[in-house]
């Protein structure tokens, strides 16, 4: 648990607790987060292996009728470092906060108009001058991207986007949104943030592009079905020398790609990133967590740990840009289970201090996510195996 | 990531692959502008067309800021402003040859758009307008082909539709050449399903046609096609055909005819099968037949037929309509457990004519009574329920039904018919039989209903005897009769003694269940010609007839007498009841029914004055007695008219001071020939003869004015008050209090100071209870008095049930004391009681000494007699009151 003391009233209290209690859990990081006066949004990030009906009634217990929302992950983040089994409350409050928040369900069969509803609060804080869009997605929906197109239709250019897609501890069965006191599944749920002193959000990987660029020849939504003209599964295979436990067993594979991501060119800066999430071995396809459009340039990535940690202090650096040098309330981390897998636990570890060092001692909140969602300039705002920073001063 | 392969070639090549993807125009214009800003990395993107806005991103919902764009898109302007992130530097490429659609880029950049970026989004818009060429070209194509397939698909659909609706006509499309040989050359496949041939055997034999006509309808048929071709008849033709099978099948033909090239003529027609609608309408035929009959067989019932005539009319009607060979009714006869033939149709010759069948479960009839329901017999020979009558045995039955006929307690019987046809009675059927058997039980019903309103209004309710009426009738018949035959007839009129009181003390329940018992011991005493009748309350009457000689009609009085020395049982416990009977004779001639009762009446009067349970016969004494009461009856009539009538008042005296304390008035009749007249010698005459009602008001009337005359003279001296007696009658009489009321009110006299005295025979014997007036009476102030007490039943838990403030002692009770030892103590009795009940006592009759003696000694307070004064003149009364008393002395030693 971290206590940031109050600044002029504003604060952010983040409480943790791995109980495995759902109820006394909830409770107990509730009480820890709750560490001023007026709270105005409680976000919750909680391991699928509670109840989370009753971890939610536990909060409430503490909380009363603050706005909630959250969602399962897959692994939770704290300043105390990444855990498993456990539950995040982050809290803030005090002057100078507007937040809204809305539920849109039934996001498969609709991914952009959900998006679009989910994004609807954002008109009721349009007073404060610092605003952001937090989204938190069901992350076995499909098309993320779309999800994030329609938020962007809706509140425009003006309002970054933040945010990060539900997990589920890597079962791939179902991840939960949570929304009051609801658990939901399939749903987008929005919280926009108004807020008097600035909002900084950053975004990175550390993945680079290696080898010769492919040109994907066909693809349809998360689907790629051709690079180069020839079968995607066999290219990437091929280009990765996989070992044949990989080419044959969908477990190994789908832990294979954690490290093997794709990436897409971009006019400048880093080219995004396609966490490449399973292997049809019958029609030879590459699944993907968002869209890998039909026609684009595609590379294949490889990142290390001084990579990947070298994007976590860039992201930090990024989101802290405001406050030049001043500490912020706190950080809200939605880091890519990828990465995790990458770093290893050591690494993650290694990760966490680092983005409480940027912080300098901020409260540090976060979990490890299905997609994450960022948006700062142009349009583009989905990406993977990424780390994005909010930074609330 | 700024690629050195050729970046913006392939970002066109995705942007051709999205967008030429996208299958409507409005998703490709929206796609191309939000791609073309993702490839340029740009936060603004719009695509504006003859000045309208019709795709964007980067604007919050419903704030795009079209005329900024515009001004853009006319490259008026390079910058546009987004609230949250500042100004944009924005760049438009042309779309088309007419430069009226433009796409726009806007991005957060301050080094602006590099050549190969504006080449690149020329090239997507050339890319877009083709694209969107392609899908405009494509969607006008595709609405076409829509359209054509709606076309198609909707023709198709009318098409199977139409085929379907003609293959379901039950009807045959067919073309056929005009004239006797003229060949078919068109039938469609229904005629197999309607008539059984093929379309091809029917097209191969032009003879066909006419030969499956139906006989009786050939030639009319024929005609009606020969004058269709000359054009004299147009419009359809009904006909029988008979099918492959033999089976009847009505046509209607319905067909116009054409010429070919060649001038010949052609039939172009359709042969609908019409059986379904020709069977519906006979059976509608039938149905109307059959109301018509159920609503004149209803007629009838209403007309007052007599039910014979309309059970026969119910049996032909049913046969005739149902076309069946017999029908009957059959009234069930549940005493004998048989069946009685009531009416029947078919069989005359052998009808049973009332002869009795049995009631067996086993036959139709008996089956359908315990049942409650019809019974239809399809087919006899199949039937296993019951089995047939022996009467119906050998007759050829083949089918037959029976419905119930209600009656008013129980089945009257039931409605049966039977056919020497194998028929299936339809529903309908069955229900217009049903309909005839319910016109019938509503006859039975009525006539039931009918002979009970006549038996009422002839018997009585309660103990189902003849009444007055009825007796009446019977008596006049016999008077007739013995005129005839020379022998007497008697009349016996009975009256239970002591009735009202057991009424009263037992309830009216008590009371009609001792009337219920006393009917049949009045039946058990008489022969079986004899008639039995009640009059009313407790009174009956008996006819006897063919008397030999008056000790027949005794003997009949002493049987009665004797049957009613039994007990009988009321509310469960037993009472000794007895009987006075009046036994009048008619001997002469000529006799009236109405004397012969009245005589009757007289004697059984004469049996309670006797001392009740005992009779009397009617003699010449009583006739005598009767004419002098009836003309005693006359002039007392006349006596009050004619001021006859005197008001004497005997002094009640207190037998502790010897003061008078009230006056009784007594009423005197000053007859102009016979004297002064005793109270006992016209008063019954009075009562019975009614005049007792105008007598009794002139004396309370009379003596109420007196005594409110006295207490006005002497205000503070004269505080008695005044006794009046009142009759059975007067008592009984629902105005009573209303007319005491009266009284007071004109008289002024205080209420307090009038008792009433009544006897206890007028308590106990009259049949309307009292007890509501003299509550009433009491609640004036009106003070009652039992007059007479111990002479009557002298019931202390009787007299509880009556608001009384106290009993006088018969005189027969005080003319002992001092003499006879029994005396004493009745008196002490009656006193003690009176006491219990918190009442006064007065006794009467005190006519020496030694008789005030004892009733001092014994309690009592009151006492009137001659020792103290006869009745006096109202002018001699002022003598008695006060000191100068001549009775003080006796009174207060």
């Amino acid at each position: 648990m971290t206590i940031h003391p109050p600044e002029q009233g504003r604060w952010l209290g983040v409480g943790h607790s791995s109980d495995p209690d759902a109820r006394a859990a909830g409770a107990r990081a509730a009480d820890d987060a709750l560490v001023g006066a007026d709270p105005a949004l409680l976000i919750v990030f909680a391991s699928v292996r509670y109840d989370l009906g009753a971890l939610l009634a536990g909060i409430h217990e503490r909380s009363g009728q603050v706005p909630l929302v959250g969602c399962s992950t897959a692994g939770e983040i704290a300043a105390a470092g990444p855990g498993d089994a456990g539950v995040v409350v982050t809290a803030l409050g005090g002057p100078g906060f507007s937040i809204e928040t809305t539920v849109a369900r039934g996001a498969k069969q609709r991914l952009r108009e959900v998006g679009a509803e989910a994004s609807a609060c954002a008109a009721g804080v349009a007073s404060r001058p610092h605003r952001v869009l937090m989204l938190l997605t069901d992350g076995l929906a499909g098309d993320q991207s779309e999800i994030v197109r329609g938020a962007y239709g809706v509140v425009g250019a003006g309002v970054p986007l933040v945010g990060g897609c539900a997990g589920d501890d890597l079962r791939m069965q179902a991840t939960h949104q949570l929304y009051g006191t609801e658990v939901l599944t399939d749903a987008v749920i929005g919280a926009v943030i108004g807020s008097d002193a600035p909002l900084g959000i950053g975004a990175r990987h550390g993945w680079r592009p290696v080898g010769e660029p492919m040109l994907v020849t066909q693809s349809a939504d998360n689907r790629v079905h051709y690079i180069d003209e020839k079968p995607a599964l066999d290219v990437y295979l091929e280009r990765l020398d996989a070992s044949p436990e990989v080419r044959a067993d969908a477990a190994s594979f789908t832990h294979f790609a954690q490290t093997h991501p794709l990436g897409l060119a971009g006019r400048s800066g880093e080219a995004q990133v396609r966490f490449v999430s399973d292997a049809g071995f019958e029609d030879r396809s590459l699944g993907c967590i968002a869209e890998v459009p039909q026609g684009r340039l595609a590379w294949l990535m490889e990142g290390d740990d001084a990579s990947v940690l070298a994007a976590t202090d860039a992201a930090c650096v990024d989101a802290l840009a405001p406050w030049q040098g001043q500490r912020p309330l706190g950080l809200i981390a939605f880091d890519c289970i990828a990465r995790r897998g990458v770093l290893g636990e050591r690494g993650v570890q290694d990760e966490v201090e680092r983005v409480t060092h940027n912080g300098q001692g901020a409260p540090v909140a976060g979990f490890y996510t299905y997609g994450e969602i960022a948006r700062t300039h142009g349009v583009t705002g989905f990406h993977n195996q990424t780390l994005v920073v909010l930074a609330v001063g | 990531m700024r690629s050195t392969v050729n970046w913006s070639t392939q970002q066109l090549a995705e942007f051709l692959a999205l967008v030429s993807a996208c299958t409507d125009v409005r998703d490709a214009t929206q796609c191309a502008v939000e791609r073309a800003a993702e490839a340029l990395e740009a936060e603004v993107g719009a695509l504006i067309r003859d000045g309208v806005v019709e795709a964007s991103i980067g604007f919050p919902t419903g704030e795009v800021p079209h005329d900024e764009i515009a001004a853009i898109a006319a490259e008026e302007r390079n910058r546009i402003e987004v609230p949250g992130i500042g100004p944009l530097r924005a760049v438009s490429v042309v779309l088309d040859d007419e430069a009226l659609t433009r796409l726009v880029i806007a991005r957060r950049e301050d080094d602006g758009f590099d050549s190969e970026e504006l080449g690149l989004l020329r090239a997507m818009g050339r890319v877009l307008v083709l694209t969107l060429r392609m899908l405009r070209g494509l969607a006008a194509e595709r609405t076409l082909r829509e359209n054509a397939e709606r076309e198609r698909t909707e023709r198709e659909h009318a098409e199977a539709a139409y085929r379907k609706l003609v293959e379901r006509l039950p009807a045959i499309v067919y073309r056929a050449e005009v004239g006797e040989a003229g060949a078919w050359t068109y039938v469609s496949p229904q005629i197999e399903s309607i008539l059984g041939f093929s379309p091809e055997d029917w097209c191969a034999d032009p003879t066909l046609w006419e030969r499956r006509l139906h006989p009786e309808d050939r030639e009319r048929a024929i005609a009606d096609e020969q004058a269709a071709a000359r054009g004299t008849n147009v419009g359809s033709s009904d006909y029988r055909m008979l099918a492959r099978n033999g089976q009847v099948v009505w046509i209607a033909d319905d067909a116009i005819l054409e010429q070919d090239d060649h001038g010949r003529g052609h039939w172009h027609g359709v042969l609908y099968d019409i059986s379904d609608r020709k069977r519906a309408e006979a059976e509608l035929e039938v149905r109307a037949a059959q109301q018509a009959a159920v609503a004149r067989l209803g007629q009838s019932a209403l007309e007052g037929q007599e039910l014979a005539g309309l059970m026969h009319e119910a049996v032909a009607t049913a046969a005739a309509i149902l076309d069946v060979e017999s029908a009957h009714v059959l009234e069930l006869r549940p005493a004998t457990e048989g069946f009685t033939e009531r009416a029947t149709v078919g069989w005359p010759e052998e009808g049973t004519g009332g002869v009795p069948m049995p009631n067996s479960r086993a036959s139709l009839a008996g089956f359908t009574i315990e049942r409650g329901t019809r019974t239809t017999v399809r087919d006899w020979s199949e039937e296993q329920r019951f089995a047939q009558l022996p009467a119906l045995q050998g007759r050829d039955l083949r089918s037959g039904m029976a419905l119930i006929i209600d009656g008013p307690d129980q089945p009257f019987g039931v409605l049966e018919l039977h056919s020497r046809r194998l028929q299936a009675f339809s529903e309908e059927d069955v229900n217009f039989v049903q309909s005839l058997a319910n016109v019938l039980a509503e006859a039975i019903d009525r006539r039931a209903a009918e002979d009970e309103m006549r038996r009422r209004a002839l018997h009585d309710p309660l103990t189902l005897l003849p009444n007055r009426t009825l007796f009446g009738d019977r008596l006049a018949h016999a008077l007739l009769q013995s005129r005839r035959r020379g022998s007497f007839i008697a009349v016996l009129f009975c009256d239970v003694d002591h009735f009202k009181l057991i009424n009263d003390s037992l309830g009216h329940a008590a009371g009609d269940e001792l009337l219920t018992g006393v009917a049949p011991r009045l039946k058990e005493a008489l022969r079986p010609g004899d008639t039995v009748a009640r009059f009313g309350g407790d009174e009956f009457a008996v006819l006897i007839e063919d008397l030999a000689d008056e000790r027949e009609a005794i003997e009949v009085a002493q049987r009665i007498g004797a049957l009613f020395t039994r007990p009988f049982v009321l509310s469960g416990i037993e009472h000794f009841v007895t009987v006075s009977v009046g036994i009048a004779i008619a001997r002469e001639p000529g006799q009236r029914p109405e004397t012969l009762i009245r005589d009757a009446d007289a004697a059984m009067y004469r049996a309670k004055e006797r001392g009740r349970g005992r009779y009397e016969l009617f003699d010449q004494g009583m006739r005598a007695r009767a004419v002098e009461r009836l003309q005693l009856e006359n002039e007392l009539r006349r006596a009050i008219g004619r001021d006859e009538l005197r008001v004497h008042y005997q002094p009640i005296v207190s037998l502790e001071s010897g003061a008078v304390t009230a006056f009784e008035a007594l009423v005197r009749w000053q007859h102009p020939r016979r004297g002064l007249i005793a109270p006992g010698d016209f008063i019954p005459t009075a009562e019975e003869s009614g005049v007792i009602e105008s007598l009794g008001r002139w004396v309370l009337e009379r003596a109420c004015r007196q005594a409110a005359d006295w207490h006005a003279a002497t205000p503070d001296g004269f505080p008695v008050g005044m006794s009046v007696n009142l009759s059975a009658r007067q008592v009984a009489q629902p105005d009573l209090p209303q007319l005491v009321g009266e009284m007071l009110t004109s008289t002024g006299l205080d209420p307090s100071s009038l008792n009433l005295e009544i006897t206890e025979s007028a308590l106990v014997e009259e049949s309307a209870a009292p007890v509501e007036n003299l509550a009433a009476l009491r609640a004036m102030g009106v003070r009652l008095v039992i007059d007479d007490f111990g002479t009557g039943y002298s019931s202390l838990a009787y007299l509880r049930r009556f608001p009384l403030d106290a009993i006088k002692i018969d005189r027969s009770f005080v003319k002992g004391l001092g003499v006879e030892r029994d005396s004493a103590a009745i008196v002490d009795a009656l006193i003690a009681m009176a006491r219990a009940l918190s009442l006064g006592v007065i006794a009467e009759g005190v006519e020496t000494a030694t008789q005030i003696e004892e009733l001092k000694r014994l309690g009592c307070r009151q006492a009137q007699g001659f020792f103290f004064a006869t009745a006096l003149q109202a002018d001699d009364v002022g003598a008695l009151v006060g000191s100068a008393a001549p009775w003080l002395g006796a009174v207060r030693s």
